[in-house]
């Protein structure tokens, strides 16, 4: 009884030790690499604390949010708008205090359109968030005065560490990044742990045992959304400080599915799964530029999500309790009646 | 008072219905999927872009002087199979394995929106990203005048045949057997499966009528609108979904109802607020209804 | 002191009446049974005392505070637990997560201390594993605290369930038909366990459908057919009440 304990054990040991080494290994890449790798890995970097977030929406909570996009966006027009480079110059913040306070506006929005929504089927709450993501996509394009329009806004200002500005070389900000998805990764695995975790999971389920249980499922799934929401708004700072620039193009619905094709790819549930996911769809396609068209890509990605869902819907590191939903049964009649 | 609310109005009404018909076809493919296997079918609005484009290569294929309404009437049969076969291919392909599976909801609509993507971007690596034209059989002229606003004859046919083809639907699933056994599957599948209906079958049938009326409407939107292109079905398949929730979903004259009622609400607003505002319309009534209907349409859970 | 006073409740499904205006007081410490033909509205009236669904008409008092409209976790966390006729168990959870689950109830680290895993926390989580062990072993499951809900066999299922109920810490326990599937010797064992249950303190309802397990535990039996009260007592009485058997043996025509 004792021996498949201890090969536990020493199997969780061994994912330390080699989840470290890539880890030194990651930090160490800008030193090999050039300019335009480093802009890869960096934008890898951004996608893959965009698909943590995703990760506690989707694969946690089991919430299907196609407007993930939107807090992405809340978080690139609040750098724009707070530090002042936008056609309104309410303040002039640095993207340090920006940081925060795009976090804090990205999860006022998922608070604010969780609380509506969250209360309908799954179905509803997929087609409505696509439908949120639209609205502020368009919303941006129109309202000249405060986004610049379809235009988008232009010279949003760097981070500066005393002396040191980050300037548009990527490698700082490949180095920022990580440092915040590291602790994204860590706060979220905590809470994956936790109380709030085995809630996640028991809604996922059977929601109405999880309510008999004492969970306010609605609250749950709320806290969620505006964990998810101020992930990606923490990316959006960050990503629109490093380019510079923000425009409603960036912020097309495709690029939630794209997202959740990382989470999808990886694992869904699992804490390095959708990391590992960011990184092959952002370095991949890249690597194959000049020799695959963009549409392709894209085909490729639509097919990925339909042939995981068939054979490996878990993804490829899975969270061994997303495996198991996945393939077993007794999820699937969630809505029966008891009579 | 604004003009679109005056003068406008007529005008914008007619507008409104002959878009609202399109909406109509399309939603009650949204509605008979969501009837049997409580779906959304992501994938509906590449079925429907796929019957716009079928007619579009069909008609291409003649020499422009010799379009004309017959060819545009006999591009319906092009259009139908296509969209029919497509959504037929769908459901065996994205979700037929994740039935027997007994996967989880979430599952189906991750499936849904692959396809969707990989449908269009399909599209767009064979077409082009670029529109291209639906030939022009039928030159719009007014019909009608009445008190200064003159019908089209495009906007009349588009609003007869949505509903000649809404009566036909709802005649196939009152008098056939296939289309008992349809309501039969979308009321209890487990009883039906019990009563000897083949579900499998059923919901193959379900998707194949879905598309064939999307194929329809595709040939009506090309028709009006003149072009295709990889990513048109978009707009029209969440505004169609919108109409079917508006409805009710689940039910066929609902999505005629709430098609007509979004058509009309979008083309009247659109005149009001500027027509950069169009799309937004639709997606907040959809989060507006869902929203006054939290539990969906269904009431209450039950344990 | 009567724990559960419900007055008059009703629920109508539209065209048909589930519950019609159905009385029941229970005693603290007691046993209660309510039995009835099929689709008689027992489930329902569990429903409606759970919040599950809305009364719609009359009154529910638990613990004397009025619990009518409340949100199913809530009357949970204020101290009723219900199983389910169709065992719901978290499948793909371990026996022991279950009923941790049951326990978080009354946790009190939120989602803050959670991210940062504070030392209250952390105690909370090792104190609740213990007590989930306490719980298995008193339901008689503890050597399957490690197996996946969904692999254990049926009567197990059914004692997990109950055990993840108790892990709420709740004054009043439902149980709907706990004993259905049962062969006689398991009947016999949940019989005993209902009984602990009851000597720990809480008060129970139970539904069923067998009139014998039902007459051996229960200090009194609410009967129900057609969503009507149509007999209350003890049991004795309600074993000869001649429109009991008649609800039982079928109308005469
Ligand atoms: N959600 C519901 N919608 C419609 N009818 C329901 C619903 N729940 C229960 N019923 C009906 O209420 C009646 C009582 O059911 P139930 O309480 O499950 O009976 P019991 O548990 O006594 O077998 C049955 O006729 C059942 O069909
Ligand atoms: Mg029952």
């Amino acid at each position: 009884m004792r021996m498949p304990i201890r090969r536990l054990r020493s199997a969780a040991t061994w994912r330390h030790i080699i989840v470290a080494i890539v880890v030194v290994i990651v930090v160490l890449l800008p030193l090999f690499a050039n300019a335009y790798q480093v802009d890869v890995l960096t934008q890898a970097a951004s996608y893959s604390l965009f698909a943590v977030g995703l990760n506690v929406v989707v694969g946690l909570a089991g919430l299907l949010d196609l407007g993930y996009v939107a807090f992405w966006a809340i978080g690139a027009y609040s750098m724009a708008i707070f530090s002042g480079a936008g056609p309104i110059h309410i303040t002039n913040f640095t993207p340090w205090v920006v940081l925060p306070i795009g976090i804090g506006v990205a999860m006022t929005a998922g608070v604010l359109l969780g609380s509506p929504v969250l209360r309908l089927r799954g179905d509803y709450l997929a087609i409505v968030t696509l439908g949120f993501g639209e609205i502020i996509r368009i919303t941006a394009s129109n309202l000249e005065g405060v986004t610049g329009g379809a235009e988008g806004i232009a010279n949003i200002p760097h981070p500066q560490v005393g002396a040191y500005n980050f300037g548009s070389s990527p490698t700082p900000y490949f180095y920022l990044t990580l440092v915040i998805l590291g602790i994204a990764v860590f706060l979220i695995s905590n809470l994956n742990r936790s109380r709030i975790g085995r809630a996640w999971v028991a809604i996922r389920e059977d929601e109405v045992a999880a309510e008999a249980m004492g969970i306010n499922t609605f609250r749950m799934k709320l806290w969620a959304f505006a964990i998810g929401a101020s992930t990606a708004g923490a990316a959006g700072v960050i990503n629109a400080s490093r380019v510079n620039f923000v425009s409603p193009s960036s912020f097309m619905i495709i690029i939630s599915v794209l997202v959740l094709c990382m989470v999808i790819l990886g694992g869904m549930g699992s804490m390095i799964g959708p990391i590992v996911g960011a990184a092959a769809i952002v370095i991949i396609p890249e690597a194959l530029r000049d020799y695959v068209p963009a549409g392709v890509r894209f085909m490729v990605f639509g097919a990925i999500l339909v042939v995981m869902m068939i054979f490996r819907p878990q993804g490829l590191f899975p969270s061994k309790r997303v495996a198991a939903e996945q393939h077993g049964v007794g999820v699937a009649d969630e809505e029966k009646a008891g009579a | 008072m604004p003009s679109c609310l005056t003068s406008e109005l007529p005008f914008r009404i007619v507008g409104g219905l002959s878009s609202g018909g399109v909406y109509a076809l399309i939603a009650i493919g949204y509605t008979l999927v969501y009837g049997v296997l409580q779906l959304i079918n992501f994938a509906h609005s590449e079925v429907f872009m796929s019957g716009i484009l079928a007619g579009a290569l069909f008609l291409g294929a003649f020499p422009p002087h010799t379009l004309g309404p017959l060819l545009l009437v006999t591009a319906v049969i092009p259009a139908m199979l296509t969209s029919g076969i497509l959504a037929v291919s769908i459901e065996r392909v994205a979700y037929r394995p994740l039935r027997k599976r007994g996967a989880p909801r979430l599952a189906y609509l991750i499936s849904a929106i692959g396809m969707s993507l990989f449908l269009q971007y399909t599209t767009q690596v064979w077409r082009g990203v670029n529109p291209e034209e639906f030939p022009a059989t039928i030159k719009p002229t007014a019909w009608l005048h009445v008190g200064g606003v003159s019908v089209f004859n495009t906007d009349v046919i588009i609003i007869v045949t949505s509903l000649a083809m809404v009566f036909a639907l709802e005649t196939f699933i009152r008098r056939t057997k296939t289309g008992r056994a349809l309501r039969a599957v979308a009321q209890d599948a487990e009883a039906a499966a019990l009563m000897g209906v083949n579900i499998d079958r059923i919901i193959m049938v379900t998707f194949f009528i879905g598309g064939l009326l999307a194929g329809v409407a595709g040939v009506l939107f090309g028709m009006n609108f003149g072009r295709t292109q990889w990513n048109i079905g978009f707009i029209p398949g969440i505004k169609a979904f919108t109409a079917a929730v508006l409805g009710g979903i689940g039910s066929i004259r609902g999505a005629l109802v709430g098609g007509l009622v979004l058509g009309l609400m979008e083309n009247v607003s659109a005149g009001c607020f500027g027509t950069q505002w169009r799309d937004v319309v639709a997606f907040v009534l959809l989060v507006g209804v869902l929203m006054l209907r939290p539990t969906g349409i269904f009431g209450e859970k039950t344990v | 002191m009567s724990i559960l006073v419900c007055d008059k409740v009703m629920k109508r499904f539209e065209g048909l009446v589930a519950v019609t205006n159905v009385d029941l007081r229970v005693e603290e410490g007691a046993i209660r049974s309510i039995i009835g033909p099929n689709g008689a509205g027992k489930t329902t009236f569990f429903n409606c005392i759970t919040g599950y669904y809305t009364a719609d008409g009359g009154s529910i008092t638990f613990d004397g505070e009025d619990v009518t409209r409340w949100k199913p976790y809530r009357v949970t966390r204020r101290g009723i637990a219900r199983t389910f006729q169709n065992i719901r168990l978290f499948g793909n959870m371990t026996a022991l997560e279950n009923v941790i689950v049951g326990l978080d109830a009354h946790h009190h680290s939120g989602v803050l201390r959670s991210l940062t895993r504070t030392p209250g926390q952390r105690r909370e989580e090792r104190d609740a594993i213990d007590r989930a062990n306490e719980l298995l072993r008193f339901v008689g499951i503890e050597r399957h605290a490690r197996d996946l809900s969904r692999n254990l066999s049926y009567g197990d299922q059914r004692r997990l369930e109950i055990a993840r109920a108790l892990g709420t810490d709740p004054k009043l326990v439902l149980l709907d038909e706990p004993a259905a599937g049962m062969n006689p010797a398991e009947k016999q064992g949940l019989s005993d366990l209902v009984r602990k249950i009851r000597d720990d303190g809480k008060t129970v309802i139970l539904i069923d459908h067998d009139m014998r397990f039902v007459m051996g535990i229960s200090d009194r039996i609410l009967v129900l057919d057609h969503g009507e009260a149509i007999a209350e007592g003890l049991p004795q009485d309600v074993q000869t009440n001649p429109k009991v058997i008649e609800a039982y043996l079928g109308r005469p025509a």
